[in-house]
């Protein structure tokens, strides 16, 4: 799906702010750290639960932001609504409870667990050298194929291992794929990096490529 | 149990956003408050989690390893061929076998490192990123205009450098190892390690002129 969240090569967006501040501080603000906490514990506990909740399911939950909200909330406030969202999917609280800002009713259960699916593994299909174009189009709702890079022909660099498929863990299930680095030349990216030397490299499952 | 519906939580951010405080620090303490007394979370659990974090992860783990292999050859091998190990060896405090993977600055290449599709950051050892990092400029300009963001960052790179950007898409993450500066051959590895800051580890920063560092 493509949303607001695909950043990469979008133009217009102006200098990076922040830049000259004393930015050394671990968290700037004291409810930002709570934020992170929160959400890091909830996480874990989420996935020993074995809800079926998995970190590209949790990641699709902030893609779904609207999307100006997306562009000018807080980092740190989008994690507190992505969790908030996520707590109400699981059925560990309601929408009024949060709005309200306590618990309704004593404690939560959940529905069921969801039993977990099996792994498969496939080989590698590409080797380093070989040149790879990247799928043209994903049709889940959630993708890791960013879409600056989608039609593009690449090498690949090395062969990382199997990693869980962003695309099936976020509907829940748990399917390895196997993973590469993808050396791609600026030049063949961007008009503007026509004569330019420079590369970039980015992770990718062997099913959003093909032999090119 | 999580239903894996797009469009469900896409409403449920709508009527949070709409009925909830606008105050940040407020809507934290809305959330916090309701998954104690669920019984799903429990405050003391979040004090000593934050406690914890604080001290144990940080950009001063990456300096350390970065410190080690300036002055061990076997050392930077290791960390080149499986990073997560030359971590543990080093730090025992940090999670082992953390997914990351250090790419080598060299007179020739610059690396630059970014995630467009959300924040993707080694939190779990180098801490919590730069506000910047997160920011939707940085992650839309790096990868078309790697040398436009670095020169915001006071970084201009010297002919015949050529940039590699690492867009970090996967579960693994990517530390950039900075060469080690001229003129540090008498300097400890304390003292090497305080010379590597966290905007070199990630690339927007090249020079770590030893007066920049001890500054």
């Amino acid at each position: 799906m493509d949303t607001v969240h695909d950043l990469g090569g979008r133009q217009g967006f102006g200098p990076i702010p922040n830049v000259a501040e004393d930015d050394s501080a671990l968290f700037p603000q004291d409810w930002q750290a709570r934020v992170w906490a929160i959400a890091m514990m909830s996480m874990g506990k989420l996935r020993a639960d074995q809800t079926g909740w998995t970190l590209d399911w949790y990641r699709h939950v902030l893609e779904r932001l609207p999307p100006d909200l997306y562009l000018r909330l807080d980092y740190f406030d989008k994690w507190t609504l992505g969790m908030m969202a996520t707590a109400i999917d699981e059925g560990v609280a309601g929408l009024p409870e949060f709005v309200e800002g306590r618990a309704a009713a004593g404690e939560y259960t959940y529905d069921r667990p969801v039993p977990v699916r099996p792994v498969s593994e496939l080989p590698p299909r590409f080797a380093p050298g070989d040149r790879v174009r990247c799928r043209r189009d994903t049709d889940s709702m959630h993708t890791r194929l960013a879409g600056y890079l989608r039609g593009r022909t690449g090498v690949i660099d090395s062969v990382i291992g199997p990693q869980p498929q962003p695309d099936a863990a976020a509907t829940g299930v748990r399917q390895k794929e196997q993973t590469y680095v993808v050396r791609f030349a600026m030049a063949d990216l961007w008009p503007e990096a026509a004569y330019s030397g420079d590369t970039l490299c980015t992770d990718m499952w062997d099913s959003y490529l093909e032999p090119a | 149990m999580s239903s894996h519906d797009s469009d469900k939580v896409a409403r449920l951010h709508r009527e949070l956003h709409s009925h909830l405080p606008a105050e940040p620090a407020l809507r934290l303490k809305a959330l916090e408050t309701v998954l104690v007394e669920r019984g799903f979370l429990s405050q003391d659990a979040v004090d000593s989690w934050l406690d914890a974090y604080s001290e144990n992860v940080g950009p001063m783990n990456g300096a350390r390893v970065i410190a080690r292999a300036w002055t061990d050859p076997d050392f930077v091998a290791r960390l080149a061929e499986d990073t997560p190990a030359a971590f543990a060896a080093l730090l025992p405090h940090v999670e082992k076998g953390y997914p990351i993977k250090a790419v080598f600055n060299t007179p020739t290449t610059h690396n630059l490192v970014v995630c467009t599709l959300c924040s993707c950051y080694p939190l779990g050892i180098l801490g919590m990123s730069p506000a910047w990092y997160k920011s939707t400029a940085y992650r839309a300009r790096a990868v078309r205009d790697p040398r436009g963001v670095l020169a915001e960052f006071g970084t201009h790179l010297p002919e015949g450098v050529d940039v590699r950007v690492w867009d970090s898409t996967s579960d693994r993450r990517y530390m950039v190892v900075p060469e080690r500066p001229a003129g540090t051959g008498d300097w400890s590895e304390t003292e090497l390690a305080g010379l590597v800051t966290r905007n070199a580890m990630i690339g927007t920063v090249r020079d770590l002129t030893p007066a920049r560092g001890a500054a």
